[in-house]
């Protein structure tokens, strides 16, 4: 084999830490091509004074000791130490933990019980964009609550109620549909009536009562109302449309 | 407020009687550690005293006092580290670890000529340098290796990492060492 070959191992074997067994520790290939080689040899010598200088600058450079006052002075700093300090800091996690408790019931305590949405109204028919274009025709249904959707909604569980939200206002929900899905309407809320009633019908045979938490169930009846826009274009007619009311049961 | 078992004194008291004992057994180490990364001996020894008061400070907490060497040692390594960045004087440090090696080595051996004395200069702050581009892991374990009477078990134990670690991080911190100064 060649020198090139064993140079990676005669780098190796240099930085070996127990450079006095690095003798018997050789592989015999490498120390059979030694023995022959003057050069390997060489390079081996070198590689083993370098290992060696850097040990040496690596133990000078954390030779020696602190001065003789270095342990006076550490007593002197650590007496300086606030005398409240230790015990302070021995209880600072309990009391920063004991400070966010607080905060937190305070915080808890002092909000507003209820955070209350603000009752939405009917909303009236949207006009179209101004144009050439003729209104399509639509059509307004309206529902409500009669008695179910809660216009305000507590976020708290387990939170007593106060008595006036028994006389909150009703909600009304009015959307725009085309002529079209007026059966589609009428079919879903009739579904969800019966439906209604039913789980109704169900909880009163278990003894629940009007107060039940489940009331929302409850679906007030459905109003198709045709609504009638007039084009922007046609100037101070345009309010001239009427809505015609039809109410069903 | 618990105290000794055996003595019956304070809990303070006993605190500050092991603190004691282990301030007289673990100086020298925490100077030398401080003293590897910053290679300037008053610094060495400010660090040193920092890292010692805070562990005064928190002796309380630290459960296993047989590992307080291994708990200084990484305070001091840690305060070291950040004074280095801080500091930014490693201009400084080169020529006050070259001459302190420079003191040591006329120690060791006959009067140097001036070329040795320059070389020797010279390679050590080389060697310097490229302890200090080491990666932390590295040089952590190359400089506690160094200092005297530390095996790689020793360091191991410092370090809280296997000694398989140990060794094979030394081996290559030596290797990165030797190709940056062949």
């Amino acid at each position: 084999m060649s020198c090139a070959q064993f140079r990676e191992s005669i780098l190796e074997a240099a930085l070996t830490p127990a450079r006095d067994a690095y003798e018997s520790g050789l592989r015999p290939g490498l120390r059979a091509h030694l023995a022959d080689c003057a050069a390997c040899r060489e390079l081996l010598a070198q590689e083993r004074a370098l290992a060696g200088s850097i040990d040496a600058g690596l133990r000078a450079r954390v030779a020696g000791g602190p001065s003789a006052e270095f342990v006076a002075r550490i007593r002197q700093r650590i007496g300086a130490e606030p005398a409240t300090a230790s015990w302070f800091r021995r209880w600072q996690p309990t009391l920063a933990g004991a400070m966010v408790l607080v905060i937190a019931v305070t915080v808890w305590f002092s909000a507003p019980e209820r955070i209350a949405v603000p009752p939405q109204q009917p909303v009236s028919s949207t006009p179209q964009p101004a144009g050439p274009i003729s209104p399509r025709p639509t059509e307004s249904v309206t529902t409500g609550a009669d008695q179910g959707i809660r216009p305000e909604a507590s976020l708290r569980p387990n939170v007593a109620r106060p008595p006036q939200e028994a006389q909150a206002p009703e909600l009304w929900a009015e959307v725009l549909i085309e002529p079209r899905e007026r059966e589609g309407v009428r079919w879903l809320h009739a579904a969800l009536q019966s439906r209604a009633s039913r789980i109704a019908a169900v909880l009163a045979g278990q003894g629940a009562t009007r107060e039940d938490p489940l009331r929302p169930l409850g679906f007030a009846d459905l109003q198709v109302a045709p609504v009638e826009i007039a084009p922007m274009s046609s100037g101070s007619e345009a309010g001239g449309g009427k809505s015609v009311a039809q109410q069903e049961k | 407020m618990e105290g000794s078992v055996l003595t019956g004194e304070p809990r303070e008291a006993t605190l500050e009687r092991e603190f004691e004992q282990r301030l007289a057994d673990s100086s020298r180490l925490a100077f030398r550690v401080a003293l590897g990364v910053l290679r300037h001996r008053e610094d060495a020894e400010d660090v040193a005293q920092e890292a010692f008061v805070r562990a005064y400070r928190n002796f309380h907490r630290l459960r296993d006092r047989d590992r307080f060497q291994a708990w200084l040692a990484r305070i001091t390594w840690r305060l070291a580290i950040d004074r280095l960045r801080a500091a930014g004087r490693r201009a400084r440090y080169e020529d006050s670890a070259a001459a302190e090696w420079m003191a040591a080595d006329r120690t060791e051996s006959a009067q140097p000529s001036v070329e040795q004395m320059a070389a020797t200069r010279e390679f050590q702050r080389r060697l310097d340098r490229a302890v200090d581009e080491l990666p932390e892991k590295l040089r952590a374990v190359v400089l506690l290796a160094a200092i005297e009477g530390h095996d790689t078990q020793e360091v191991a134990r410092l370090l809280g990492i296997p000694e398989g670690t140990v060794k094979s991080r030394l081996h290559i911190a030596r290797r990165k060492l030797a190709e940056k100064l062949r």
